[in-house]
């Protein structure tokens, strides 16, 4: 016991050794620098972050350090524990639910917008918001191969018996398409109908996958005709795989957007340079890479133009709002309700 | 020493197999405190993601969530410099087969804490890491390609 308490004491007197003659470069705050937290799918190789991050720094001279993040409530929780300590000048990959759920837990700087849109009107709303700057776009919808032999124009057509366990759809709970298709449901639909309608909808579909990407294997292996995706999925196994037989299904609902924001918490460190990193997300050139990887519309519409995008039909949409968290968690709880009894 | 180091292969050679887990333990606890050096003791005390993951847990003590919250959190450049030291501590002894069975114990009683606050998909990890430690605790490793066989043949007893 004797040898292991001189073991213990040696190794803590070797770190503090290190710890006070640490290089203190390493601690000092580092203004050519900056921490961008990100999802996998935006920081990753295949993602639009590597060639954002070559560009950014070619045109400033600030390094950028990506660090990944799988739950944005989590970073915002993270980051409100560290207070001025906290490590990242700007946060990405934020969805309209991050920010209705999470955003208030921290306070974010207003951010001006450098590049004008032209947006669609039922989009206006993005242009007005001060503290998230959306970088790209797309329409919520189902994804179908052109065989599909049933006929799809509303919400109530997914209750078809041809459809019974062919549907593929997302956890609202867990996957932010999820949840964008349960607002859906109780936005076009009076309340207690919308109820009845999930109810039938749980017996119908196929699964509720935790995420996107497990819903759209399951198309992908031809274990549901459809799957609930965006009507710029199409696009991606058109340029991807150049396999034309996939194409997005239109509701005369209309139907509601997902986008994608980026913010800069007001503990940022490199601050300048964080909103500087927003601000060229939004410019054409950014735009296009963002589009290329990311399969979303970007928001300066004269980046699609001579794209695969331009092809995607114009569907009708819902007018864009972020809902209230009272209502979200509203509609969760009800969900979830729904669901309990189900199984 | 070093003779007894190799010696060990001639008489408690069945415990090589084990020998080879104990010092892949050793560099996977060192590396993790590099990481973590790196990240929470220099790096301007970045709070450990899965501390913030274990806040949002329904399941846990009101009083280790009142450790977590009110000591943990507030003095976390301090517990996360303790950390990394538990994690050296743990990865030396591992690699060079000194003192195993007390490191192993501390091992046991890291896992233990990281199984409180660890989701439900980290659970599984931290539960084979400590069958792994209870298992070079049970068999003393560190007798095999290690330096414990020196000592244990010197001074005997159950901490070799």
């Amino acid at each position: 016991m004797k040898h292991f308490l001189a073991f213990v004491a040696v190794i803590f007197s070797c770190l503090t050794v290190f710890y006070f003659y640490r290089d203190d470069a390493q601690t000092s705050a580092d203004y050519t620098s900056l921490k961008v937290y990100g999802s996998g799918s935006f920081i990753g190789s295949w993602g639009p972050g590597p060639k954002l991050k070559e560009i950014f720094e070619k045109q400033t001279g600030i390094k950028i350090t990506y660090l990944e993040m799988s739950d944005p409530a989590l970073v915002f929780q993270k980051i409100s524990f560290e207070g001025n300590q906290a490590v990242g000048d700007v946060i990405l990959s934020l969805d309209q639910y991050d920010i209705a759920r999470s955003a208030d837990k921290l306070t974010w700087k207003t951010i001006e917008s450098k590049t004008s849109f032209n947006l669609p009107e039922n989009l206006k709303e993005l242009e007005k918001m001060e503290q998230f700057k959306a970088y790209d776009w797309a329409p919520i919808a189902f994804v179908a191969r052109d065989d599909l032999k049933v006929t799809i124009e509303k919400l109530d057509d997914l209750l078809k018996p041809e459809l019974k366990g062919r549907i593929a759809l997302e956890d609202p709970r867990t996957s932010s398409p999820g949840l964008n298709f349960l607002a859906w449901i109780y936005k076009v639909k009076p309340e207690a109908e919308a109820d009845s309608f999930i109810k039938q909808l749980m017996a119908q579909a196929h699964s509720f996958s935790p995420s996107w990407s497990g819903a759209y294997g399951l198309f992908k292996n031809k274990q549901a005709d459809i799957v609930l995706s965006y009507a710029t999925s199409p696009v991606y196994h058109l340029v991807e795989e150049k396999d034309s037989h996939f194409t997005a299904i239109e509701f005369k609902e209309g139907h509601p957007i997902q986008v994608e924001f980026a913010g800069v918490p007001d503990s940022c460190i490199n601050c300048d340079a964080g909103v500087r990193f927003v601000q060229f997300l939004q410019t054409p050139e950014a735009q296009k890479i963002i589009m290329e990887k990311n399969y979303m519309f970007p928001m300066v519409k004269s980046v699609q133009e001579g794209t695969a995008f331009d092809g995607v039909k114009n569907f009708k949409l819902l007018p864009f709002k972020i809902d209230m968290k009272e209502q979200l968690q509203k509609w969760l709880g009800t969900w979830s309700e729904l669901r309990k009894n189900e199984g | 020493m070093l003779q007894a180091y190799f010696e060990s292969l001639k008489y408690v050679g069945h415990l090589l197999p084990i020998s080879f887990l104990r010092i892949f333990l050793g560099y996977f606890y060192i590396q993790q405190a590099v990481k973590d050096w790196k990240i929470h003791v220099i790096g301007n005390s970045m709070v450990s993601d899965l501390l913030v993951e274990a806040l949002n847990k329904t399941q846990m003590p009101f009083w280790y969530r009142f450790f977590l919250t009110e000591h943990l959190m507030s003095h976390w450049p301090f517990y996360a410099f303790v950390l990394v030291g538990i994690q050296v501590i743990i990865g030396f002894s591992y690699l060079i087969g000194y003192v195993v069975r007390p490191a192993s114990i501390l091992g046991l009683l890291l896992c233990l804490n990281y199984l409180a606050v660890a989701s439900s998909s980290q659970e599984f990890f931290f539960k084979l890491m400590i069958a792994c430690h209870v298992l070079l605790a049970w068999v003393g490793a560190g007798r095999c390609l290690g330096l414990d066989y020196y000592f244990y043949k010197r001074y005997r007893g159950i901490w070799w």
